[in-house]
């Protein structure tokens, strides 16, 4: 039994009930101090598996097909650091930014919930599971939403209820085909039994299943519209939270079943993969560039780099899917950085309208600058770490030989800086109304500065992060690893 | 007997989408329920609609005697239930406050 495994899951579905018992002024430290443990042992496990490679734990001691297991490979770990990362800087700046109403309502047990979701999404190797851990984490973001609701929410809420309860029974009733096709529920398992089957119909309605819930969930073209709909209604430290981790845990998805189940699909999705890859950056970031909202602007962004992080499982080569590693984890980061400085803004300036403001960086000169290291970094400017993650992605296409991708990525990056520049020009530069305000606090621009640190690091060590993410890639494309570590660690 | 679960199924989603699609109201929630129904039916009948054949282990035999009613699907669709309850008794809810002409909506607007 390996403790490190289970131990990110277990600590915040923990922290999220002792604080929903306790009383409400003691919520905020036990929420800091779950999430604090959580980081440590998010770290714990990436260093064992960085060093002894994939671990793997049979939960209450059944193999499958009777158990469910849970397997952490190289991916999965850092999917659960980011995951803890973000998790501890909006944790930071919800104590921050949170009511007494907000905390008697429970909104750090259902933070901690919705990690705890995200997690075993993650981590799971049973494709029942991966439904379930969906659940947790839809059902935290519903309540998330409308929690201390005004007019403007219960209609965003519906907005993204609806596609997310479609895509959950999509992946349920693909699930229970592929139950009935392989009589197992084990990825692995059911992964080995689809390579006998071969490449049926019934496999590719399965697949197109699985795909098209996945999709929803990542918020990839043609149905990204609940995103952009309803994001910008949320607090920006929730939309933060959100646009970081959910529709990335959608895309980790797809990554992990079409590598480990069906790779055998990938053969025909592929070059549609690709298509919509390519229709979800531009859809993506012409809605952002249209906006006059700065979360409204930058929620459209969430769905256009979405495109980008697709293009890895579209050509499917080490390379590709490094990219996309390493893209994900820059671009969760540089992300929820920017809409934390949203919130900010919207908090001092009582509103996002970027026709209303103006001056920010003479006012509150730190807070610009973060914003303007992450909108850079974001954008791909070199040395920050967007710029290794539009490199590698352009880089893959082009040793693909998929040049209409390359360029529509190209194009994309280059509309991704107008659209930063845009938000700099009108919001952080020019004549401010009002030029009196201090600056905003330093324990206020903690969370936002340890992101753009890692935005910063992420470029400058560009080399030993890359390194990881391709072995992440790599071990990802074999799959032996990662069945090898289900069978040491059988009991 | 599986032919008609199959039918039952289809017809459920059907209704189910098409509700679902209506632009307001609490239709809406009705079809998450119906659409939830058909799922896990489908589920529910993956291994094949068996009668009366519970998977049960005569003293002697080391598993139960095919045909036997699969008991994983029947798991799942107990689980499924559950979360789907949860979820449909949020969706009502929300469904049901955001109904335009809500008294509760304009009063907070």
């Amino acid at each position: 039994m390996n403790a490190f495994v289970v131990a990110p899951i277990l600590i915040l579905l923990a922290a999220g009930i002792v604080t929903q018992l306790a009383p409400v002024r003691w919520r905020r430290g036990i929420f800091v101090a779950g999430v604090t443990l959580h980081l440590v042992s998010a770290v714990f496990l990436f260093a064992q598996v960085e060093q002894s490679g994939p671990q793997a734990v049979h939960l209450g001691g059944w193999e499958a097909p009777l158990g469910i297991a849970l397997v952490a490979d190289l991916l999965a770990a850092v999917l659960v650091l980011l995951t803890a990362l973000l998790g501890f800087a909006v944790t930071l700046a919800l104590t921050r930014s949170s009511t007494h109403e907000d905390l008697r309502a429970g909104v750090p047990a259902l933070v901690c919930f919705l990690l705890a979701g995200v997690d075993a999404a993650f981590l799971t190797a049973d494709l029942f599971h991966l439904y379930v851990a969906f659940e947790i984490l839809l059902l935290a973001s519903f309540v998330l939403f409308v929690v201390g609701c005004d007019g403007e929410r219960p209609r965003a809420a519906a907005r993204y209820l609806l596609p997310a309860v479609l895509s959950s029974m999509l992946l349920l009733a693909g699930v229970g085909l592929l139950y009935g096709l392989t009589g197992t529920l084990s990825m692995t398992d059911a992964g080995a039994r689809i390579a006998a089957l071969g490449s049926t119909p019934a496999v590719g309605v399965v697949a197109a299943m699985l795909a098209v819930s996945f999709a929803l969930k990542a918020a990839a073209f043609p149905v990204f519209a609940w995103l952009p709909a309803s994001y910008p209604a949320v607090p920006s430290e929730l939309a933060a939270l959100f646009s970081g981790l959910l529709t990335k845990v959608g895309v980790y998805a797809l990554v992990r079943v079409f590598t480990l189940v069906l790779p055998g699909e990938l053969e025909w999705m592929g070059t549609l993969l690709l298509i919509v890859a390519g229709a979800t950056m531009v859809f993506g970031v012409l809605g952002a560039l249209a906006q006059w909202g700065m979360q409204r602007l930058l929620t459209f962004h969430v769905v256009s780099q979405v495109g980008y992080l697709l293009v890895g499982l579209g050509i499917g080569t080490v390379g590709a899917l490094a990219a996309t590693v390493y893209y994900l984890f820059h671009n969760s980061v540089a992300k929820t950085s920017l809409l934390l400085t949203t919130g900010q803004v919207r908090r001092r300036h009582g509103t996002d309208e970027l026709r209303n403001l103006g001056g920010i960086a003479r006012t509150d000169p730190w807070l610009a600058a973060f914003f303007l290291i992450a909108a850079l970094g974001l954008a791909g400017i070199p040395p920050l770490s967007g710029f290794w993650a539009k490199l590698l992605v352009l880089d893959s296409a082009a040793e693909a030989g998929s040049w209409a991708i390359l360029g529509v990525a190209a194009a994309v990056g280059v509309l991704t800086l107008l659209s930063m520049a845009k938000i700099w020009t009108t919001a952080f530069w020019g004549e401010g109304a009002e030029g009196r305000r201090a600056g905003t606090g330093l324990l206020a621009l903690l969370p936002t500065f340890l992101l753009v640190l890692v935005v910063v690091g992420l470029g400058l060590f560009a080399g030993p992060a890359l390194a990881i993410a391709e072995r992440a890639a790599a071990d990802l494309l074999d799959g032996t690893a990662y069945v090898d570590a289900l069978r040491r660690a059988a009991p | 007997m599986a032919t008609w679960l199959a039918l039952l199924c289809g017809l459920l989603a059907t209704v189910g989408t098409r509700l679902m699609l209506r632009p307001k109201g609490p239709g809406r929630a009705l079809g998450i329920v119906l659409l939830g129904l058909a799922v896990n039916l489908l589920v529910f009948t993956m291994t094949g609609a068996v009668h009366g054949r519970a998977p049960l282990v005569e003293p002697g035999a080391s598993s139960p005697e095919p045909p036997y009613a699969d008991p994983v699907p029947q798991a799942l669709v107990l689980t499924a239930i559950v979360i789907g309850f949860a979820l449909q008794a949020f969706a009502l809810v929300l469904l049901v406050l955001r109904a335009p002409n809500d008294p509760d909506e304009e009063a907070q607007s």
